[in-house]
């Protein structure tokens, strides 16, 4: 008769109280040759030091650069244990960067089309309207 | 060409200060122990010969085996086991600072530590404090124990300590008449092997596949594998191809397997724990007690655990009556029909409430009038065994860990279940 226990794991709240950053890992792909990887190339060697920018201003990242032939890609890792390569080919430095900070910023969860209003592991504050606490004369009679 | 960027200029080289621990809480840490050692009884089936003899007298077959419980129990989370493979040796047994390894096992060298990018990566995505040394934190990614380094071992036991402590304090403080199998279970929900690992790999560390001939391969600094999970010895890194489906258990493996529901603690689950453990160790050598509990209060109690979902009642009325009764209360037990509609329809709904006089315990909707009165006395019971004490400003109450601890806050009449 004693109550038993039902074995649960409990549920991440990333940001609540604290947050670690989803992408932990970005791999730099580029050719040194190739003309499709020129934007990545300027983005590297860019005087204003744009790489060692990055770097110092997320510290919770790993940058990783390899220089290999083919068209440019970058690899971002994720906590979920997604890997997701970003082509980024002939593309201008400013569009480099945007996409290095883009990606870096998400979760690793594909993005979906939510059409609810609220998307939430804890219940209403509020309860669910129930007919049965209005007050016997003023409910409604089928 | 492999080049890799390191970033962390900011952070000096500050020898690691060991505090030596806190009398007071080695202390508490002490009475809970005790406690949990007096609940043992309840959680073990002490009922196995009985069991045994009842089974040769019905059947007649011969005596199964019964299962083995090697599994490690909730309830010895705090009894640390002395690692012996490394020969340790001590003059005393309660001289804990005498404990030595007669194996001789090095320190990573912080200059070395200080060149890993992952190691930079993680004790930033962490917000650890200055004072924790990326040498610890390499420490606390080791498992091999005979490669020579420092191993987490100790590490661990300190961390797992420290996270036994603190949740079952919030626990305790926070939900005083939780049933002890409930109490052990959130318990496991906070910090059982599968969560530690879930939180591991959420925080980005890697595992250590490579073996030494494709590092050499791919000639790859030194200090890389340094910011790695290493726990797979240099056979099974060299064994990739491992077939789909077909995993042959270790012996560690072996000893997790449970018999009745043939699951079992894999060694790459246990290694991401364990590391989880030791990071949290780790901060308690570095930066002390207060440092800790801010990092497991934050990392691992913000996580939700369902707690209302977690009980399974098997007769709920008795055990509400029951209740009542240790409660003392004068009136019966009533459970009353409140409202209902279309009684006669496919679709009726009734709710029934759990009256003891003119007080209301729980009152639960159903389909029917045993539905309704079911989990109208099973909302009772939970709100009954998930009281949560407040203080007399309404705000959360202080934990025995606080400063100018008082215990406050009104628990009711009838005794705290603990």
């Amino acid at each position: 008769m004693p109550v038993k226990a039902i074995p649960k794991v409990s549920i991440p709240r990333n940001g609540v109280s604290s947050f670690v950053r989803p992408c932990y890992k970005v791999s730099l792909q580029y050719c040194n040759w190739g003309g499709s990887s020129q934007g990545v190339r300027d983005f590297l060697t860019h005087p204003n030091k744009l790489v060692d920018r990055f770097a110092q201003n997320n510290k919770d990242v790993m940058f990783e650069i390899l220089s290999k032939g083919g068209h440019p890609t970058f690899t971002f890792h994720y906590a979920n244990g997604q890997k997701q390569a970003v082509d980024v080919r002939n593309l201008k430095v400013g569009d480099v960067a945007r996409k290095l900070q883009e990606y870096m910023h998400r979760s690793g969860n594909e993005p979906f089309k939510f059409n609810h209003k609220v998307l939430s592991n804890n219940e209403s504050v509020r309860g669910i309207w129930s007919p049965f606490h209005v007050a016997k004369n003023d409910r409604h009679r089928i | 060409m492999i080049s890799y960027i390191n970033y962390f200029v900011s952070y000096t080289n500050t020898p690691g200060s060991c505090r030596t621990p806190n009398l007071r809480k080695v202390f508490q840490i002490q009475t809970l122990q005790k406690l949990e050692i007096r609940s043992f009884p309840f959680t073990t089936p002490n009922i196995a010969p009985v069991m045994l003899r009842l089974l040769l007298r019905n059947s007649r077959l011969a005596p199964r085996r019964l299962p083995a419980t090697t599994r490690i129990t909730v309830a010895s989370y705090n009894t640390a086991q002395l690692d012996t493979s490394l020969g340790p040796k001590y003059d005393s047994i309660t001289d804990y600072g005498s404990y030595r390894n007669s194996v001789f096992t090095h320190r990573l060298p912080e200059s070395t530590a200080l060149q890993s990018p992952q190691l930079a990566a993680l004790h930033s995505r962490l917000r650890l404090p200055q004072e924790y040394t990326f040498s610890t934190l390499s420490q606390a990614l080791n498992m091999d124990k005979f490669g020579g380094l420092a191993n987490n071992f100790g590490l661990s036991t300190l961390g797992k300590t420290f996270l036994s402590y603190y949740i079952s304090e919030h626990l305790l403080l926070k939900y005083p008449r939780l049933p002890m199998p409930v109490h052990n279970a959130a318990v496991d929900a906070y910090m059982g092997v599968e969560v530690l690992a879930e939180i591991g790999r959420s925080w980005g560390i890697e595992v250590d596949r490579s073996s030494k001939l494709d590092k050499a391969l791919a000639k790859e600094p030194e200090f890389l594998q340094y910011g790695r999970l290493r726990y797979l010895s240099e056979r099974s890194k060299e064994l990739k191809a491992e077939e789909t489906g077909v995993h042959e258990l270790s012996a560690e493996e072996l000893q997790t397997m449970n018999n009745s529901t043939h699951q079992f603690v894999h060694r790459e689950t246990e290694a991401f724990a364990s590391s989880v453990r030791a990071i949290i160790g780790g901060i308690y050598t570095h930066c002390g007690e207060e440092a800790t509990k801010t990092f497991i209060h934050s990392h691992i109690l913000s996580r939700k655990v369902p707690l209302q979902e977690m009980f399974q009642f098997s007769r709920p009325t008795m055990e509400l009556a029951r209740v009542c009764e240790k409660l003392g209360l004068e009136d019966p037990l009533e459970i009353r029909l409140i409202a209902e509609t279309g009684r006669l329809s496919s679709h009726a709904i009734f709710m029934a409430g759990a009256f003891v006089g003119k007080e209301k315990l729980g009152e639960g909707v159903g389909s029917s009038l045993g539905e309704a009165k079911t989990r109208a006395v099973v909302n009772a019971l939970i709100s009954y065994y998930m009281y949560s004490p407040i203080s007399a400003e309404g705000t959360e109450i202080k934990l025995p860990s606080e400063e100018k601890y008082q215990f406050e806050g009104i628990v009711g009449t009838g005794d705290v279940a603990i």
